[in-house]
């Protein structure tokens, strides 16, 4: 048995890190778990499915009626595709962003990868690029999917509604937001807390326990102010047809995305002082 | 070549590191030896940055081990054979790495080849044997062509096959010039392996010498005397820089004298001697005479045995 060392062929300085390289390992990381195919797989079909059946529950329920635009029965079919796309969606786009970076510490990759990336800051940027496309694009098309099944399916029947009012387009634009706002601020807290169970206990808390602690607080008379700079009363205004809370639209997606950037702020943070 | 400067790691009241300074040379083998708990791989850990140290510095080439470029041309690392996701096939998991760098896949075939890791390369790393985790750990270590290798305890858990294969590939890495830092509890593991040996006990350096160096430093060789006239060589001998020990009657250790003039001596008071036999210690007393008082977790057994034995 002898064993010889083959050097790399390529001229050593080709080979060095790079921010592209470290997303290119990410990507390599992310598409090479049967765990991640099988989330978007689910997300995908559960999304289209519910997405689809609601408006058309709807429509045989006559709340979409003849005396209605075509642009008004598009713009509604919209608002409630994506409510519905949200509500699903973030269940497993949350829970796939925690563990992009949980699984890491729970099987110990995190010290080849720290190993790797000695810097550190690079692995959580890269993660964050890689969350925010992944949950963007395939909530985008989850939506345009449903959006246009649904109308094939209505319009069939006669129903004669239409996405040509923009706002239509601005409420199926409102899933892949929300849900990535929601994916990047889960993705923060994985760093955060490092562990499966407490990151996707942390971000679901966040979600939907302290929305209801904070209503019961509006409810006794405390200021509506706190709920409405929780990042899912803000979330849920970019699909309202008035949006309303803090700033309107534009300050509804700041209040979401300034969570997301405080949330990974203090993952980046503690990554880059702890022990690995 | 690795080197530490006065470097301390606390655990909270636990002081893993104390004040280590060492330098690893380029171009050898050294081995990094001492009890379980000595602080070993925190030490290794440190140098390649996954743990931040209290105080003091670790620098590879002259600089933090973060501050370069290419961290894994400079290091290769065997911290654990574990720190792999369970569910990704070793050939994943070596491109993952080796896409930080911009290292080709041709190189990782190269490493699966080299390790030998061909035919379970595109199984799910989870389903592996620690042998084959031992070997996907050293194919990611080497994905870099580093010039200096980090392997903690890499023989740990291994069968013997396993283990022959680890030192024959320390070995040839050496024969090429590179710099081994390889950490052991086992001294005998260290014998066979390392030009260097570091040896470490709760956290401070108790020696740095080469191998060779490390022997003759033993407390003076001995000489086992087996005479029936013991009694009288040893009146002879004894002296404040001769210490004489007798374990049964007839038997002699004698250190401070060597055995020509042991001999000698004999000779001319006509004594006749059965044994006349230098004693050279061998690096496994002299690592445990290093070690003894800085084993953190002693062994009950010996003394209960004792106990049994008198009660």
């Amino acid at each position: 048995m002898s064993v010889t060392i083959v050097p790399i062929p390529t001229a050593a300085t080709s080979v060095h890190l790079s921010f592209f390289r470290v997303l290119r390992s990410e990507q390599i990381k992310f598409f090479t778990l049967r765990s991640t195919w099988w989330t978007l797989g689910a997300m995908t079909l559960a999304c289209i499915g519910v997405g689809t059946l609601m408006p058309l529950f709807l429509a045989s329920g006559k709340s979409l009626d003849a005396s209605q635009t075509g642009e008004l029965k598009g713009v509604i079919i919209a608002n409630l595709i994506a409510m519905a796309t949200t509500q699903l969606g973030l269940l497993f786009m949350v829970a796939l962003a925690v563990l992009v970076i949980t699984n890491e510490y729970s099987s110990g990759m995190i010290r080849s990868t720290l190993v790797a990336v000695p810097r550190r800051l690079p692995v959580l940027a890269t993660k964050t690029v890689l969350i925010s496309l992944v949950s963007f694009l395939v909530t985008m098309v989850i939506v345009v999917i449903s959006a246009f099944l649904t109308l094939a399916v209505l319009n069939s029947d006669g129903l004669d509604a239409n996405f040509n009012d923009p706002a239509a387009w601005r409420m199926l634009l409102s899933a892949p937001l929300f849900v990535t706002g929601l994916a990047l601020i889960g993705l923060g807290i994985g760093f955060m807390v490092r562990s499966t169970a407490a990151g996707i206990t942390a971000a679901f808390a966040l979600i939907y326990v302290v929305p209801i602690v904070l209503q019961l607080f509006t409810a006794l008379g405390g200021s509506e102010l706190l709920l409405a700079l929780l990042p899912s009363e803000a979330g849920a205004q970019l699909s309202a047809i008035n949006p309303a809370g803090l700033g309107g639209y534009w300050g509804s997606l700041a209040i979401l995305f300034g969570w997301a950037a405080a949330s990974l702020i203090g993952g980046g943070f503690l990554l880059k002082k702890r022990d690995a | 070549m690795i080197e530490t400067q006065g470097l301390t790691k606390r655990f909270g009241q636990t002081t893993a590191v104390d004040n280590l300074t060492i330098t690893v040379q380029p171009g050898s083998v050294t081995g990094f030896l001492g009890p379980n708990g000595a602080g070993k791989s925190t030490t290794m850990r440190i140098m390649v940055g996954l743990d931040n140290p209290t105080s003091g510095v670790a620098t590879v080439n002259g600089r933090s081990y973060e501050g370069h470029q290419a961290p894994l041309r400079e290091v290769g690392v065997l911290l654990d054979a574990k720190a792999l996701h369970k569910g990704r096939s070793a050939r994943a998991h070596l491109r993952a790495l080796a896409a930080t760098h911009g290292i080709p896949n041709s190189r990782v075939a190269e490493v699966i080849g080299l390790t030998g890791l061909e035919s379970v390369a595109d199984k799910r790393a989870g389903s592996f044997s620690l042998g084959m985790s031992q070997r996907l750990g050293i194919a990611a270590a080497l994905l870099g062509d580093p010039a200096t290798l980090i392997l903690d305890e890499p023989v740990n858990g291994l069968d013997p096959e396993g283990v022959a294969w680890v030192r024959m590939l320390v070995r040839s890495l050496a024969a090429e010039g590179r710099t081994i830092f390889i950490s052991s509890h086992l001294m005998s593991e260290m014998s066979q392996t390392a030009d260097h040996v570091i040896v470490l006990g709760r956290g401070k350096m108790l020696a740095d010498m080469p191998i060779g160096e490390l022997l003759a430093s033993a407390s003076g060789t001995a000489t086992r005397v087996r005479s029936p006239h013991a009694a009288e060589i040893a009146s002879l001998l004894i002296s404040p820089s001769v210490q004489v020990t007798s374990e049964e009657p007839g038997l002699l250790v004698v250190k401070g004298v060597d055995a020509v003039r042991i001999g000698e001596e004999a000779a001319r008071h006509g004594w006749i001697l059965h044994e006349l036999t230098p004693i050279t210690s061998s690096l496994e007393s002299v690592y445990l005479e290093l070690t003894e008082s800085s084993v953190q977790y002693h062994s009950q057994s010996a003394a209960s045995a004792n106990q049994g034995a008198t009660a």
